[in-house]
């Protein structure tokens, strides 16, 4: 895959892979695009978030927060059980009719796993802020910290024809800029995310862990470890099936016990949980089982944590121990903040402050690439050649 | 500096035409305030900014102007008065400048040239409060500029991509 800065001449190169997606048919066009539209998109392992708006203004247009997943109908599925008949379903409406059709997961650890169910999804959200076709669609999309070109050809691969123009930054910066409140920037008390903080975004697939320091982060300010919220799942699956086998508890349902009852710190019993096995309720204590593998997520990122810190110019470390913000789908475990504050405390960091992002945990990336989109120069964009 | 005959001359155009001009003062306010930026950056040398303020902000204010206007020649008669009324106050402010520095710093030689002098009165005293002095050439970075970013960001991409240690998908 290539691509071209607007101010380059564009270079041949060989097509995209071919892939089985008829929804692509002629997305792409020579004619001029009657408008712009910018999009900024956190492509996540399990959910996905995409703003959009015109190139002016704040205004938002599109706000959508859905499951990364494709769900393709299976053969033999008789008529009128899928609304409109549909072959392909996203995101919802996928996980609403699991029983129906195959799920792919296009995302896995942060990085495309599946390009044509990929390039399905993207199409699928280019008609949804763009409904008509015509107009230029600028994209800048999220990316794990310190992903490699091949991650990055990926996007660029999967985006030729459906998004005209795209830009990958980090996800944690993207956290930083969208957590930023713009309207408090020359506030003397603010404390700006952008100017000096550290962001811990557990996904999905990755934990991102990021310095910003008022500069754009080296690939030493970042580190990314391939243990979020999946392998919280897949470690809490693996118990369940240890101490209750036969469980039958769908991947999808262990998630949601984590969701609702996740929580790092000592062992908080008793911890009773409804489930339905075989169909019929149980009652299962799970307050060691929660307690074990979430308190693994802390055990992989706290080395990663200090050692950001540990490389923060020292001038710049009280006021970033001030600014140690959680966000992601990580950020809603029970404790999370209290206990890795703790733990800076007891290994002796001067009075750290480690923050939950709040509510919209699922939109700060997004934001973040929606206010880059809007501030990026004509000859920052990359340009996809087929 | 314009202050011979072709100065009187200008001034006297521009109050004889005033009365032919309905358009509101606001317009022309803009006007010559973009023509005193404009005779300040040639007062400082500047000749290339001041000439693509000139062919950019100033020639559409006229372009408007004179769309607005019954006479289109009269809108340059009144703009050349415009321009030798702002050239004759950013000389004098320059001379001014010139004389109060030495007394203010209480340093230095008490008649210099304007190019000689400009920093320091740019710095400290600005005789002229209500220009809008040019940014620095090498602005500190500022929180805000995020396109800055990206281009340290596709710097680092570039770097990388030349890199074949770089290939990896995540570290």
């Amino acid at each position: 895959m290539s691509l071209v800065s607007q101010d380059k001449p564009p270079v041949s190169t060989p097509g995209p892979s071919p892939v089985s997606n008829n929804a692509l048919a002629g997305a792409r066009t020579s004619a001029p695009k009657a408008k712009t539209v910018l999009v900024g998109f956190d492509l996540g392992t399990n959910k996905s978030c995409m703003l959009a708006g015109p190139v002016t203004g704040n205004d938002i247009t599109v706000s959508k927060v859905l499951p990364t997943v494709v769900g393709y109908v299976k053969d033999g599925i008789v008529d009128g059980i899928i609304a409109g008949n549909a072959q392909t379903l996203f995101g919802d409406d996928a996980v609403r009719n699991m029983l129906h059709v195959r799920m792919v997961a296009p995302v896995a650890e942060g990085v495309i796993a599946d390009p044509a169910a990929a390039r399905d999804f993207l199409q699928y959200l280019r008609t949804i802020v763009d409904p008509s076709g015509n107009a230029e669609i600028r994209a800048v999309i999220g990316m794990p910290a310190n992903a490699g070109t091949q991650a990055r050809d990926d996007i660029r691969r999967c985006a030729y024809g459906i998004l005209d123009r795209v830009l990958m930054i980090p996800e944690p910066f993207l956290s930083a800029l969208g957590y930023r409140d713009d309207a408090r920037v020359s506030q003397p008390n603010y404390l700006d995310p952008v100017v000096n903080s550290l962001f811990i975004d557990i996904g999905g697939g990755t934990s991102d862990l990021c310095l910003v320091q008022g500069y754009f982060p080296t690939s030493k300010d970042q580190i990314s470890i391939p243990f979020a919220g999946d392998a919280i799942d897949e470690l809490l699956h693996n118990e369940l099936d240890r101490v209750y086998p036969n469980n039958g508890l769908s991947r999808h349902k262990v998630r949601e016990i984590k969701e609702a009852h996740g929580y790092v710190g000592p062992s908080r019993k008793p911890l009773e949980v409804k489930v339905i096995m075989g169909g019929k309720a149980h009652t299962i204590e799970l307050g060691d089982t929660l307690a074990r593998a979430c308190n693994t997520l802390i055990d992989k990122i706290y080395p990663a944590l200090t050692t950001l810190i540990e490389r923060a110019p020292s001038d710049s470390v009280l006021t970033l121990l001030q600014n140690i913000i959680v966000t992601g789908g990580g950020s809603q475990i029970k404790g999370i903040d209290a206990v890795l504050q703790k733990k800076l405390t007891d290994d002796g960091f001067e009075s750290p402050k480690v923050k939950l992002a709040g509510q919209d945990y699922k939109r700060y990336v997004a934001m973040g690439a929606l206010k880059a989109a809007r501030s990026a120069r004509e000859n920052q964009w990359q340009v996809l050649l087929g | 500096m314009n202050i011979g005959g072709e100065y009187w001359s200008s001034r006297l155009l521009l109050n004889r035409s005033a009365f032919n001009f309905p358009a509101p003062s606001a317009t022309w306010n803009d006007v010559a305030r973009v023509v005193r930026r404009v005779c300040v950056l040639r007062e400082r040398g500047e000749t290339e900014a001041a000439d693509n303020l000139r062919i950019g902000a100033l020639s559409n204010l006229i372009t408007s102007l004179k769309h607005a206007a019954e006479d289109p020649s009269v809108v340059e008669q009144r703009i050349e008065a415009i321009y030798v009324t702002e050239q004759e106050r950013v000389a004098n402010a320059s001379a001014l400048a010139e004389l109060l520095l030495p007394l203010l710093t209480d340093s230095g030689p008490l008649f210099g040239t304007f190019a000689e002098t400009k920093p320091q009165v740019a710095a400290m005293h600005s005789p002229l409060p209500a220009i809008a002095t040019p940014p620095p050439a090498k602005p500190v970075r500022r929180p805000g500029d995020i396109a800055d970013f990206l281009d340290d960001m596709i710097a680092q991409e570039r770097a990388d991509e030349t890199d074949p240690t770089s290939r990896r998908r995540a570290s």
